[in-house]
């Protein structure tokens, strides 16, 4: 029987989003119990959102978590939503997440969580890939020295979002120009052609290159040329068919013109 | 500027007169004093009782030389400002436990003048305060704490015990 409804239940009393940020402050024990209560909370329990932030916080209060949630038992809970929402939390979820990931590749697992359904490719949020770039700088520059694995399985997991870009999910002139000094620096195989198809480049989208094209960041052209040098036939051919206003608009019309030639 | 009188009115239509810098501690309060100016208009608050008011306020007026929280905006704010419930003050564990007999009831209405007032360090303190309440009860002694009713069938409560199994032993 409820007497006031302000008193009548706590469900009542706060509306969702603000029980769903007490959630994500509770330790896990406590979150297992409040998730018990009833269907309001077990709903709750089960917000990626939710999650993200209750794994997030319990990764800042630095209680070892990463061991305990990536495990191999619990690996099942990281869905693709909820490491994209942990990336977008903050730098130590961050990197406890793209620890996992590649860890996730170096062990080629066939049964990736986070593989998009529809593609079986991993659509990364765009600041997972450009920390994962970072990650592979800063091991390769100064934890692994020389251990080549790390290095492979970054390069591993490149091969696995590259096509993201071709499919238009990925797009950011900041990650092309992280990828294009990756390249560079460490004379990456990256850009190699597909495993799953010989002839197919990496990067096959007009409006990639086209955005390659027309950026004026002069490492967009470094990546470009890269490409070009990397899979000549295929980006002559698609230039050829740009028009001329388009090729006047290109800021690394020398590039372009070199590859014509 | 910030010795300016302001008058807030509560949902009852009583007036409480603050100086413009503790009504400021209420990012809401500061953007609309911003957005108005000068002005002897008194500022309607129709989601916020008098006495929760006069309760927002005794709380600005004593974190008034806080320095501002980082703004939601800054995603990497989000390190610096974790989420821990065990680190509340004296002074605050005393205002938020406020008088036994209706501690719930009031807390609850302080986090939601919290929320719609946009003042994130009190909205954090009503929210750990009832994750502290949680903390350390089985599922039957939050349902009694909460007025909680378990709308579980039994093959639910079964199925979501298992659903959240990951964190039952941590």
């Amino acid at each position: 029987m409820t007497t006031e409804t302000h008193d009548a239940s706590a469900v009542q009393a706060l509306p969702p989003e603000l029980w769903g940020s007490i959630f994500s402050t509770l330790p896990f024990t406590s979150f297992y119990h409040l998730s018990q209560t009833n269907s309001f909370f077990a709903n709750l329990s089960k917000d990626t959102h939710v999650r993200a932030k209750l794994f997030a916080n319990a990764f800042s209060a630095r209680l070892a978590l990463d061991a305990m949630i990536f495990d191999s038992k619990n690996r099942s809970l990281l869905t693709l939503d909820l490491l994209n929402t942990l990336i977008s939390l903050g730098s130590i979820v961050s990197r406890a997440a793209i620890q996992f990931v590649t860890q996730e590749f170096a062990g080629n697992r066939p049964s990736l969580h986070y593989k998009s359904e529809r593609t079986q490719i991993p659509a990364f949020h765009p600041l997972f890939v450009s920390r994962l770039i970072e990650l592979g700088y800063q091991k390769y520059e100064t934890e692994l020295h020389a251990d080549r694995n790390d290095f492979d399985t970054l390069v591993k997991l490149l091969h696995g979002y590259l096509p993201s870009w071709n499919n238009g999910t990925l797009s950011s002139t900041k990650t092309f120009t992280e990828v294009a000094t990756f390249i560079e620096t460490y004379h990456c195989p990256l850009l190699d052609h597909h495993p799953s198809d010989e002839k197919k480049p990496f990067f096959s989208s007009k409006e990639i290159l086209l955005q390659l094209c027309l950026d004026p960041d002069p490492s967009s052209w470094k990546l470009l040329q890269l490409l070009m040098s990397n899979s000549p036939s295929h980006y002559r051919d698609y230039i050829s068919h740009l028009n001329t206003d388009v090729l006047a608009s290109c800021t690394s019309i020398e590039t372009i013109q070199t590859v014509l030639e | 500027m910030s010795d300016t009188l302001v008058t807030l009115t509560s949902q009852e239509g009583k007036p409480e007169q603050v100086p413009r810098r503790i009504a400021e501690r209420s990012t809401l309060l500061k953007n609309m004093l911003e957005d108005v100016g000068e002005s002897n208009q008194p500022i309607p608050l129709p989601n916020v009782s008098h006495k929760i008011l006069k309760r927002v306020l005794e709380y600005c007026i004593h974190h008034k030389d806080d320095p501002q929280p980082p703004s939601d905006d800054d995603k990497d704010s989000f390190d610096s400002s974790r989420k821990r419930s065990d680190d509340i003050d004296e002074w605050d564990q005393k205002f938020i436990k406020g008088k036994e007999e209706e501690h719930n009831e009031e807390l609850f209405q302080i986090i939601l003048a919290a929320n719609y007032l946009d003042i994130k360090p009190l909205l954090d303190l009503g929210c750990k305060t009832v994750a502290n309440m949680i903390k350390g009860k089985s599922p039957e002694q939050i349902r009694e704490m909460f007025n909680i009713e378990n709308d579980f069938t039994p093959e639910e409560e079964d199925q979501i015990r298992r659903e959240n199994e990951w964190a039952a032993d941590a």
